[in-house]
């Protein structure tokens, strides 16, 4: 018999796109999952959200906090209920991130050797200059295929209309891609048989895909070159990542004290000496990847790598460098990037950005601070932000204060609403906002995006925040065969 | 293999083999103190698993739920689980899903209030049971499922070293416990829990069936290479490992491994037989000082250490 009282519980949030419902009906896309779903009782459905937590812990699939010395486990909070994307719109979102990559590749090369974008006027040299991010080493600074953005995580929303916003495009060292992993291990067990059924395209090829573009840029003449993952250690969040995906590939995990440069070339150090290191998959931020050149008191990098770098006798992935491009202020010119470099028109929309180092729109801000969300350019993980509705006045004064004192590191855009899916809350259906983290991996060979991703969600009712830092969770992402 | 890596793993194999000698050990004594004759010294029971805690007077279930379960305390059986599982995550591209699984599971369960309280309130054999099967199961995944490579070779060098100086510190401990091989009455039935503690009592039941003595026990841990536990065996299974290593990477460090342990086997093989107490301490501090220079050798030549 039919669970019909699930889907009559679901009440839609005015003025806000629903991926599973329109116009009070279930879009086509979602109706096979629905159909099968509606036959689980809800005892049957309270019992599968308790397995999926009991699965992540059970796995280690957790982020340690630490406190008194032992370790506080937490998972991160999984939403049984999968976000559906059909086939047509997930081509529109590959053509998308596609183009936005090359066009922001290009845009490295270019800003980092012949500076063409600044000197044709496109984009402001003060722009690029006083970003904290643009690395006056790597100018003139040759990488391996002339890639940098080797591994990305755009970050997709999709406002009121429903048509897909690129928010960030996180070009630096993205995470989250083990949850997309894990998720749909996690999805197979809560629903045997459902994703063949539903014609779900898979996702567990990546580690795959991601060897064989850390395996071609290699200079060495050799069918196997050394590739090894650099992590933070096991206190870093995302640990747990750093492993998955080591483990997943077959090569070494390495901390910053496991690499030596001797003579500009990188080695690991074996119980059977040192052994020459070709390519490194760093998840190290750039200050801290070596103290000799950036921070000198970091004790996760290694020292001298810079230079084996510029040297060419080691490839480093994603390339150093690349946050000029994550900057929420050059943010606003990809559509021109794109335009420039590609001589195309952008596929995915961006959102509108007001930058706060103009007066004009510095003033437009203040008066339409209700309407607006405010950044700090530089800042991810959903830190540094003011959203007029969370916060309040005395924070707004401070944060305001603030701005004026140094605008070139803020950028406000008008709140975009964010769409809605379906998650499974205090035992019904219930709507909650919801993002999209698709994961390209660019190799010599061209772009690749693995179809799926990382969908984030809010948790917190009528929230607009999806960062697992603060309070959001994840869900599974099925991209649909046709 | 990365030299962090291979220490790592041989820390894990450490921790894990002292988790379950002396979860086995924390039985048998919790027994014998029900049956009215400790095999320890029950107000130096911490100093027994090399545990710090001051607080002496406490009740016998108290001062065993914080050798399993106090997480101040350095060496409890928690604080071990902890460290192998810390270990076991810096290592997790080296060891197979299963045996992590397994460790983890291990971790969640030790941490679990119900069975701290059961262990309180209930009934504290279960526990010990239910932690000593959750052992028993890591070494059944480890010997199943992991490869048998170096980090496999590591892990059991951790393995039996831990074995061998746990079996040489608790034989000591029992000797001096029980008046050593002048025991009489009770003192001798204090070796029959401690061959319970060892995993030995049908084994030794095999050839001296009605007869506790405890020259023969105490020779039984040092020299029996059929006994698991023994320290012969340990050495043997150490030199095994070695030659392994050196199979696969034949070189000066692999040679120099092998002579040290080639040495501590020897100093075991061609022993004199006790003559006295001080011949007897004397022998067995030559060879935790062979433990230890296999140790060294490993931190030099494998770990990196200095």
């Amino acid at each position: 018999m039919e669970n019909l009282s699930l889907l009559n519980q679901y009440k839609l949030e005015q003025g806000v796109f629903d991926e599973m419902i329109t116009d009070g009906l279930v879009r086509n896309h979602y109706r096979n999952f629905v159909h099968s779903f509606q036959q689980y009782s809800t005892e049957a459905i309270n019992q599968k959200d308790a397995l999926a937590k009991k699965l992540f812990m059970s796995q280690g699939i957790t982020f340690t906090v630490y406190s008194s010395g032992e370790g506080i486990e937490k998972i991160f909070p999984f939403d049984l209920i999968p976000r559906i994307i059909q086939a047509n719109e997930w081509e529109h979102i590959e053509k998308g991130i596609k183009q936005r990559l090359k066009a922001l590749n290009i845009f490295l090369k270019d800003i980092y050797h012949q500076q063409f974008i600044i000197k044709d006027g496109i984009i402001p040299a003060h722009l690029i200059y006083t970003c904290p991010y643009f690395l006056r080493e790597m100018v003139n600074v040759d990488v391996p295929f002339d890639i940098y953005t080797h591994i990305s995580g755009v970050d997709l929303i999709r406002d009121v209309d429903g048509s897909y916003y690129v928010l960030e495009d996180n070009l630096r060292t993205p995470s989250g891609v083990s949850y997309m992993l894990e998720n749909r291990n996690i999805s197979y067990r809560l629903f045997p048989n459902l994703i063949p059924e539903c014609g779900v395209r898979p996702v567990n090829h990546y580690p795959d895909v991601l060897i064989r573009a850390l395996l071609d840029l290699s200079n060495r003449q050799s069918s196997r070159p050394t590739v090894v993952l650099l992590t933070p250690g096991i206190y870093n969040s995302a640990y747990f990542e750093h492993t998955t995906l080591a483990r997943l590939m077959g090569i070494e995990l390495v901390e910053g004290r496991d690499l030596v440069v001797e003579n500009h070339i990188v080695y690991m150090k074996t119980t059977q000496g040192l052994r020459k290191v070709d390519v490194i998959y760093r998840r190290v931020d750039d200050e801290f990847i070596d103290p000799l050149i950036f921070r000198s008191d970091s004790l996760l990098g290694v020292p001298g790598i810079y230079h084996a770098y510029r040297r060419g006798n080691v490839a480093i992935v994603n390339a150093m460098g690349n946050g000029v491009a994550d900057d929420k202020a050059v943010y606003t010119y990809v559509p021109e990037m794109i335009k420039y470099y590609l001589n195309e028109e952008p596929i995915l929309k961006t959102v509108p950005t007001y930058k706060m180092e103009n007066v004009d729109e510095l003033d437009f801000t203040l008066k339409n601070i209700s309407t607006m969300v405010v950044k700090k350019t530089n800042e991810s993980g959903g830190y540094g932000m003011l959203m007029a509705g969370g916060s309040s006045e005395e924070e707004r004064k401070n944060y305001i204060q603030e701005i004026k004192a140094n605008p070139r590191q803020f950028i406000a855009q008008p709140i975009i609403s964010l769409s809605s899916s379906p998650c499974y809350i205090d035992g019904k259906l219930q709507p909650r906002r919801v993002d999209l983290r698709p994961y390209a991996i660019s190799s010599p060979g061209g772009i690749e995006i693995v179809p799926g991703g990382l969908t984030r969600v809010a948790l917190k009712e009528g929230s607009l925040v999806v960062n697992s830092s603060q309070g959001g969770g994840s869900k599974d992402t099925w991209v649909l065969l046709k | 293999m990365l030299s962090r890596v291979a220490e790592n793993l041989f820390w894990m194999g450490r921790y894990m083999e002292r988790s379950n000698s002396q979860l086995r050990a924390i039985r048998t004594y919790y027994v014998s103190v029900q049956d009215g004759i400790p095999f320890m010294n029950p107000t130096e029971i911490n100093d027994v698993f090399n545990q710090h805690n001051d607080e002496t007077e406490k009740e016998l279930v108290d001062r065993l739920f914080d050798v399993i379960f106090n997480t101040d305390i350095d060496n409890s059986i928690i604080s071990n689980i902890f460290k192998a599982r810390e270990n076991a995550r810096s290592v997790q591209d080296h060891i197979t899903i299963e045996l992590w699984h397994t460790l983890n599971e291990f971790y969640l369960m030790i941490r679990d209030r119900q069975l701290q309280n059961n262990m309180k309130s209930g009934d504290p054999i279960s526990v010990f049971d239910g932690l000593i099967q959750q052992c028993m199961l890591y070494f059944g995944v480890l010997d199943s499922y992991m490869y048998r490579g170096e980090g496999y070779y590591f892990l059991n060098f951790g393995k039996f070293i831990e074995r061998a100086t746990f079996t040489l510190r608790f034989s000591q401990i029992q000797y001096e416990y029980s008046n050593g091989f002048k025991a009489i009455g009770e003192e001798l039935l204090t070796w029959r829990y401690f061959l319970f503690a060892m995993s030995g009592y049908e084994f030794y039941l095999k050839s001296h069936a009605g007869n506790i003595e405890p020259k023969e026990i105490f020779n039984q841990m040092m020299d029996d290479v059929l006994f698991p536990h023994s320290i012969a065996y340990s050495f043997l299974q150490i030199d095994f490992f070695g030659e392994k290593l050196s199979e696969h990477y034949p070189n000066k460090d692999s040679e120099d491994l092998k002579f040290v342990i080639g040495k501590a086997n020897a100093a075991l093989k061609f022993r004199e037989q006790w003559k006295s107490d001080d011949n007897l301490f004397e022998f067995t501090k030559k060879l935790n000082h062979y433990i230890l220079e296999i140790v060294s050798n490993l931190n030099k030549n494998y770990f990196g250490l200095v």
